[in-house]
């Protein structure tokens, strides 16, 4: 029985140097970000970083030591990890195969943008949005006082400002065309 | 009934259903691989997520990853690696019976961990504060890339998870502290402490990863 218990006493030094090495190779992964190698950069530090698992994995979680049923459990989870990310990204990179036009996202700046929010931190609250001028601000800066309901806005933006839950700004709902004239 | 459960070959803490001690560490270490691998598996999506928006938009994640703290990254990362060999240390200890050894170690990996959560909230608050944020709550107006929201609201999604799990390993590691503190582990027994290391190890784990997502090469 006793045999069984004692049979993982690890010596302290194994844990130390590992310790060490994990110190050691993030010094070198901080140290090799300084450098551009272009795409190789993901490769290194993905390297690094595997290594450094790895090391874990195989010593502070014993699993060198220890039934190799464990290691096989958990392999089988990272390779499906990879499987997972291999398709999808198989999918979102080749769609341009098929349709030029999907080859990226199909609104490729969020609407969210053109929004109140982001003019006035982007433009400064004080000076009532005069430096810009563009539509998105003057639209929103109407919808906010509440007497919006159309009177200068084309029908169309109103029907679409209507459909949207209180509080969220209205050029949300502008139609795709006119928001690549506001790019950042 | 209390004949058998005082028996020396059935002690107290061997559950009845297991024939020995080693089948129930056995039994217990495969359930919490078999954990393990589902956490990965959780990750996993967000890892996807991470991989599918830097590749459609490579320079917004590059130039978006500079407003990181790198030395902060850093000091979090050796921090999580210290607390990850304490916590070993702490199961070298109470293999050898050394209750004192396991609790001082117990105590040094909350520490770091605590640790590791301050320098977080620091980083949080001040991504908060000029609007590094998710969504539509974006409104820093530093960077000029296409939709860096995007970067922000998969760096919050994956650290916001793994401060999750750093949470709950350390209410664990104090679970099993206190457990150590009463007496309830030693070089017999100590099947929770040896599985409270093993969570441990993989948050540490999954931060080895984030952090050169995130903070080296964005």
């Amino acid at each position: 029985m006793s045999q069984h218990t004692h049979e993982h006493h690890i010596p302290l030094w194994v844990f130390v140097n590992v310790f060490l090495a994990l110190i050691v190779l993030t010094g070198i992964t901080v140290w090799v970000s300084t450098f551009d190698f272009g795409p190789l950069n993901l490769v290194i530090a993905m390297a690094v970083a595997t290594v450094k698992a790895t090391l874990v994995g195989l010593f502070f979680m014993h699993l060198y030591y220890d039934n190799k049923m464990y290691m096989f459990v958990f392999i089988l989870g990272v390779l499906f990890v990879g499987v997972f990310i291999t398709l999808t990204m198989y999918d979102t990179m080749r769609r341009g195969d098929l349709d030029d036009a999907k080859a990226g996202p199909i609104q490729t700046q969020a609407a969210f943008y053109d929004s109140l929010d982001i003019r006035a931190a982007k433009f400064g609250h004080g000076d009532g949005h005069g430096t810009t001028g563009e539509h998105g601000s003057t639209a929103t800066t109407e919808h906010e006082d509440t007497t919006h309901a159309g009177t200068d806005a084309v029908p169309h933006d109103t029907t679409i400002d209507s459909t949207q839950p209180a509080g969220m700004d209205s050029t949300a709902g502008h139609s795709p065309e006119e928001t690549p004239a506001e790019g950042h | 009934m209390s004949t058998v459960a005082q028996d020396a070959s059935h002690p107290e803490y061997l559950a009845h259903h297991f024939s020995d001690i080693e089948q129930q560490k056995e039994s217990a270490k495969l359930g919490m691989w078999i954990f393990l691998a589902t956490e990965i598996l959780t990750f996993g999506g967000l890892f996807c997520a991470y991989a599918v928006f830097r590749a459609w938009f490579p320079e917004m994640f590059h130039d978006a990853h500079k407003v990181l703290d790198l030395r902060l990254g850093t000091i979090n990362t050796i921090v999580l690696i210290a607390s990850s060999f304490t916590v070993v240390y702490a199961i070298y200890c109470i293999q050898r019976n050394n209750r004192t050894g396991t609790v001082i170690n117990l105590a040094l990996t909350l520490l770091f961990a605590a640790t590791f959560m301050v320098i977080k909230y620091f980083e949080y608050s001040h991504k908060i504060h000029v609007g590094q944020l998710p969504g539509h709550f974006y409104f820093y107006d530093g960077l000029e890339g296409t939709n860096p929201h995007l970067f922000f609201g998969i760096y919050f999604a994956m650290t916001g998870l793994h401060g999750v799990h750093v949470l709950i390993g350390m209410g664990l590691i104090t679970w099993v502290m206190i457990g150590t503190l009463k007496g309830r582990f030693s070089s017999e027994y100590y099947v929770p402490v040896e599985m409270v290391g093993l969570f441990w190890h993989l948050v540490d784990m999954v931060w080895i990863f984030l952090f050169p997502l995130f903070y080296l090469i964005g």
